[in-house]
């Protein structure tokens, strides 16, 4: 699966299962969790365990394209990689900037 | 694997550590013809597996403790769970790792996050395949004359519920009957007769409970085994059967009246080793004893007229 490029702009980030009524309000949960989950990669990241980060990256990628967010599974398999070549500090981080921006602009439609 | 299917909607365990794709299978196989159990770690995982016997498990490769190839080993290594098929989830799009799966014994693969379409048809397919392993494995293992499970199915049974019985310290018992002077009930009556005699005593045995289950063993012998069930449970099972073997009525024999013998022993009067051979075994002995002691009985092992059995021989 290929998803279009990843749009940086502070635009908001619909999930393209707004309009399906199977899932809606899981994606609103999903939305909803997002805080949370925001914090627990931001603690193991200035915790420098990349162990964690690692995890957190494997399960987001896993999910968030289920939940009809395939732009945040793209930027997560990134930094996962990132964290798996053992990249500088500064390459995960950015990484991980990427795949923040993304979860903080998730909306339903 | 081997139950008689009931009308029961096949059972899917998905093992995965996230409930976000928990979540999201339950909303996306809501309205699928399946009943979905989920399991959140590798420990509760391998437990539903042996109790639910689930048709289908999907499988996430990646897990924290025991990770998805360490489950698939386990499931194919027990006898209660190497024939569910297996189909692997994972975020990881390696294909050494996909290949490994299928080696240990995967049916499939699927990739997370999931295609809603793809995985609704890979499903279907291993369930498809699961329903027609199900409808082999039984023909295979019926007795056509009786229509009781046949004797390879007992042993195979057999083991898997003294392995079953000891894991969790559970009783079991086993029955084994035979027809009290069934050749010459053939001799004089014919086989045809002795054809029907099989098939009403059939009738009687399978009347009780639906967790008992009974083989015919050889021509005029059935082995039955009770799981969860003392010896002394089971000697009531028999004393019923023997009853209502005995009051049977035969048309266009009147006064006949049938019999037969039945040993019962329960694998907590076993010594060590307590096997699936010396559990049966010890039945046999009593059922022996039965015929001794002038046949239409039931007689439990140990009695203290048999002689201390001798078992890895
Ligand atoms: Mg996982």
């Amino acid at each position: 699966m290929t998803p279009p490029p990843a749009d940086f702009s502070r635009s908001p980030l619909p999930s393209s299962l707004a309009n399906d009524p199977n899932v809606q309000d899981l994606v609103k949960l999903f939305i909803a969790e997002m805080p949370g989950r925001i914090k627990f990669a931001n603690d193991a990241f200035i915790r420098g365990d990349r162990l964690r980060l690692q995890f957190w990256a494997h399960q987001l990628k896993g999910c968030a394209g289920g939940y009809g967010f395939a732009q945040i599974t793209h930027e997560a398999s990134a930094l996962e990689e990132a964290i798996i070549r053992n990249e500088s500090t500064n390459n995960v981080f950015a990484a991980l900037l990427r795949v923040f921006e993304l979860c903080e602009r998730t909306t339903l439609e | 694997m081997f139950d008689a299917t009931e009308t029961n909607l096949p059972i899917l365990l998905s093992i995965d550590d996230s409930e976000l794709i928990h979540r999201l299978l339950r909303a996306r196989l809501h309205n699928e013809r399946v009943q979905l159990h989920t399991a959140s770690s590798s420990k509760e995982g391998l437990e539903l597996a042996r109790r639910l016997k689930p048709d289908v498990i999907l499988l996430d490769l990646d897990m924290p403790e025991m990770d998805g190839f360490e489950i698939i080993t386990r499931l194919k290594d027990d006898p209660a769970t190497q024939n569910i098929a297996v189909i692997f989830v994972s975020a990881s799009n390696d294909t050494a790792n996909r290949v490994r799966g299928l080696d240990l014994g995967a049916v499939d693969f699927i990739a997370k996050p999931f295609d809603v379409v793809e995985l609704k048809a890979r499903l279907r397919s291993a369930l498809r395949v699961q329903h027609l392993i199900k409808i082999l494995a039984q023909k295979a293992q019926i007795d056509g004359a009786s229509g009781l499970w046949n004797r390879t199915y007992f042993d195979k049974r057999l083991e898997a519920e003294v392995s079953e019985a000891l894991r969790y310290n559970k009783p079991l018992s086993i029955i084994v009957v035979d027809l009290d002077r069934f050749k010459s009930t053939n001799d004089q009556f014919g086989h045809l007769f002795g054809d029907l005699v099989i098939e009403r005593f059939a009738t009687i045995m399978s009347g009780g409970r639906t967790s008992d289950v009974v083989c015919r063993y050889g021509g005029e012998e059935f082995g039955i085994i009770l799981p969860q069930t003392t010896a002394a449970e089971a000697a009531e099972v028999a004393e019923r059967w023997r009853n209502k073997l005995a009051g049977t009525t035969w048309q266009d024999h009147s006064g006949l009246v049938l019999t037969a013998s039945f040993g019962i022993c329960d694998l907590a009067s076993l010594e060590a080793p307590k096997t699936p051979t010396a559990l049966f075994a010890a039945a046999d002995k009593a059922m022996y004893q039965a015929k001794k002691d002038g046949r239409n009985r039931v007689e439990v092992w140990p009695s203290k007229r048999l002689p201390i059995l001798v078992t890895g021989s």
